[in-house]
């Protein structure tokens, strides 16, 4: 099976400078694979360890971090076989649909793939789009919040947890799938990962100037109002501060 | 402003496992007292029995209580594996 | 490339550990840093100041591509007392000069960015990775474990820091000493580039750092500091770790009122607190200094106590650079030979005698025992105080002439202690 598990880098969200009601200030983030798409990057190894002769792909469309061999040492020391990049500096701060044409047209130039793998969202924009939006540019079937995924024969197995009700499929492939965050623990790198990730093959497919129209125009971007908070401190080990707080939270809702 | 509040800003890669193990038993009063004053994130204290207290939440791997109690009111120390426990962007 | 087996391993990827990886590679030298932290220097902490003349020396342009905050050129040293401080300032454009500039510096920024540079070189970085042993076969050093897997190679270079668990388990490092270490805490606080330059009189770039005497530890060993990073101010203590607790406060606690004392608090007002950070001193000097070199092993940096505290002077990271450096250019003059015994690796040592680190750390060697009296925390500040107290004030009743009224001060601190006390501080810094 030919796994191309998506991903994207992110300036890394815990380090954003935010003030209510100003644009978030990146300057000082470092760049992160989204905390997401790691979760697409394990389900797929998981998967390929089920279909033994399984390759792993992993696919970004970047700018700036497309040259950067710390990030491409990071993602491939989570398992993939080898990376694809598709760099244009318009990759950076793109909207989905720039993001999915490009992933779109890198996976149909890869060849031969049997499944896409999305995380639940970006990490810095969380639109939720891109994995729909690649299942639609290439008319395969195409499904999101999946919570589990297995394989059975040739085809693939997939449950999806929903706020009603939960519902499982039977798939058959090509298909593009996006993951929930709780669908398993991504892996961490030990040190032969790591020395192993400094081996593998990058490929990078420079579409300068290539990319798609926007189709989402940024108005603009400011951090939301801090909500108000209560200030209260219960410190004590013992069960009576366990149910007084209890009960605050009980009275404040 | 409160040590805990100040720990609030600082960025950490939690693992609930402790990377520090206390040793068992009541420690000697006064060498507990020093670590519970040392330890710049105030991570330890005493119970009404004598007894440290210790939480690794907040810790900063600094290694000073490590460097009081280690073989004594400590019998662990080593830093968090992998890249878990503090996140200077700082400092 | 492959990546199987290294010429050599560096164990941490500070200023040490980097500087010898960038040596390294650059003489195409295959080498590999393992450290701990998902970047390097997120594990790091400064007080906050760079000498950069060996950095200078490692990469000539380091100016123009490193992220420095601020070039020093303010210096402030200030006695204090519960009542307020004696304070000496001396500011001078271009301080240092072309060859000799200090900065402030943020570590997780400058680490990363010279791992970067190493990297460019061509050292293989692998980060978030804890190193948990070192590889030993009849006695030589051999490689690194971690987890379940481990790494080869001729030499490896310990660069782990000021609390060396490998070079203990060695046995390089003696058991660490509550007396030769000291605990520094600080508080990163953001302020705005104008409101830095307007509070410390600075122009564009320019820097302050500022050390503190007395009241900040509560009169216990050690001090506080405070340096002006491009946006941020950072203030902080360092305490003796035998010493804690001398003034019933911890070290939390010293290092808040020192933020919220009068002397601080209007420098910070309005500032937000960005980050707390606490790391652990070397502070013994040329006497704790380990063994520096076993077979098949070198130590760097902190690691190997290449610290100097003058008081007015705070200095580890330039000598991390030059150790770091040094170890680098031994392995490539005995890489030929292949031999890397102690007998051969005591090269290592020779650079470091010939280097200004040993020269200076040894000029210095008695700085440690002047400030591991406590009359210099307690007494000076109060001396100082004394002294010109009876220089500014007019009263109409004391009508002493000033050499009187110092002599009635040092009376107060009593000539024998001063004498003592100014001796020991002299001769040793």
């Amino acid at each position: 099976m030919k796994i191309v598990a998506c991903y994207k880098n992110t300036p890394d969200f815990e380090s954003l400078r935010l003030q209510p009601g100003e644009e978030p200030d990146v300057s000082a983030a470092p760049l992160a694979i989204g905390q997401y798409d790691l979760n697409a990057v394990e389900a797929a190894m998981q998967l390929a360890q089920l279909a033994p002769g399984s390759e792993v792909i992993a696919l970004t469309a970047a700018g700036a971090a497309a040259d950067s061999t710390k990030q491409r040492k990071a993602i491939l020391s989570r398992g993939p076989d080898r990376l694809v990049v598709v760099k244009d500096e318009a990759f950076d701060g793109a909207d989905s649909f720039v993001t999915a044409s490009a992933l779109a047209a890198a996976i149909e130039r890869i060849g031969g793939v049997d499944l896409v793998l999305f995380g639940e969202g970006s990490a810095d924009m969380y639109a939720q789009q891109v994995g729909c939006m690649v299942g639609a540019l290439l008319g395969w079937r195409e499904l999101n919040s999946v919570s589990e995924l297995g394989l059975d024969g040739g085809a693939l197995t997939v449950r999806r947890e929903l706020a009603d009700r939960s519902e499982t499929y039977r798939l058959s492939l090509p298909a593009v799938i996006s993951v929930t965050s709780s669908i398993n623990r991504p892996r961490i790198p030990s040190m032969k990962d790591i020395l192993g990730a400094g081996k593998k093959g990058v490929e990078v497919i420079d579409c300068a100037g290539l990319a798609a129209d926007s189709r989402v125009e940024t108005l603009g971007l400011r951090a939301p109002e801090a909500a108000e908070r209560k200030g209260r401190v219960f410190q004590s080990v013992t069960d009576e501060a366990i149910e007084a707080l209890a009960l605050e939270i009980r009275r404040q809702m | 402003m409160r040590i805990e509040d100040k720990l609030g800003k600082t960025r950490f890669k939690v693992r609930e496992e402790s990377h520090i193990r206390l040793a068992p038993g009541v420690p000697e009063r006064r060498r507990a007292e020093k670590l519970c004053l040392a330890c710049p994130a105030g991570l330890y204290s005493l119970d009404g029995d004598g007894r440290l207290l210790f939480s690794h939440l907040g810790c900063l791997e600094c290694g000073t209580c490590r460097l009081l109690g280690w073989n004594r009111e400590l019998e662990a120390w080593d830093y968090p594996v992998c890249d878990f426990g503090v996140q200077y962007r700082n400092s | 490339m492959s990546v199987d087996k290294f010429d050599v391993i560096v164990v941490g990827g500070g200023p040490a550990g980097s500087a010898a990886a960038y040596t390294l590679a650059k003489a195409g030298v295959k080498v590999a840093v393992v450290e701990r932290g998902e970047r390097c220097g997120c594990k790091n902490m400064t007080g906050g100041r760079l000498y950069g003349h060996s950095l200078k020396r490692l990469i000539p342009d380091y100016e123009q591509r490193a992220p420095l905050e601020r070039r020093i050129t303010k210096e402030r040293v200030s006695f204090v007392t519960r009542r307020g401080a004696t304070s000496l300032e001396f500011s001078c454009r271009g301080l240092g000069g072309k060859q000799a500039a200090s900065y402030s510096v943020v570590r997780a920024k400058f680490d990363d960015w010279l791992a970067r540079e190493a990297e460019a070189q061509g050292a293989f970085y692998i980060n978030g990775i804890r190193v948990d042993d070192l590889v030993v076969r009849n006695g030589k050093v051999c490689g690194i474990a971690a987890g379940e897997d481990s790494l080869e190679a001729d030499v490896v270079i310990l660069a782990d820091g000021a609390n060396s668990l490998l070079g203990q388990k060695l046995g390089l490092v003696k058991p660490l000493q509550p007396k030769e270490f000291a605990v520094g805490a600080k508080e990163v606080i953001r302020l705005g580039r104008g409101t830095i330059e307007e509070r410390f009189s600075l122009s564009g770039g320019e820097g302050c750092a500022w050390m503190f005497v007395g009241e900040p530890t509560g009169g216990g060993m050690g001090g506080g500091f405070l340096y002006t990073n491009e946006d941020s101010v950072a203030v902080g203590i360092v305490a003796t770790v035998s010493d804690v607790g001398y003034s019933g406060k911890s070290v939390a606690g010293l290092l808040d009122d020192f933020v919220s004392s009068p002397l601080i608090a209007p420098l910070i007002e309005g500032g937000e607190l960005c980050e707390y950070s606490a790391h652990l001193v070397p502070e013994g000097g040329l006497k704790m200094m380990p063994q520096l070199y076993g077979h098949g092993v070198m130590l760097c940096g902190d690691a190997a106590a290449m610290v100097m505290n003058l008081g007015y002077v705070v200095r580890g990271m330039d000598l991390a650079i030059e150790s770091g450096r040094l170890a680098a250019e031994t392995y490539i003059e005995l890489a030929a030979r292949h031999d890397f015994r102690p007998e051969a690796l005591r090269l290592y040592r020779k650079k470091l005698e010939s280097s200004f680190v040993l020269r200076e750390m040894r000029r210095h060697r008695g700085a440690p025992k002047a400030f591991a009296s406590r009359g210099v925390f307690t007494r000076l500040p109060v001396l100082a105080e004394d002294v010109m107290k009876a220089m500014f004030t007019v009263d109409g009743v004391n009508t002493s002439g000033l050499p009187v009224k110092v002599l009635a001060a040092a009376k107060k601190y009593g000539f024998g202690q001063l004498a003592r006390d100014m001796l020991r501080l002299l001769t040793s810094v």
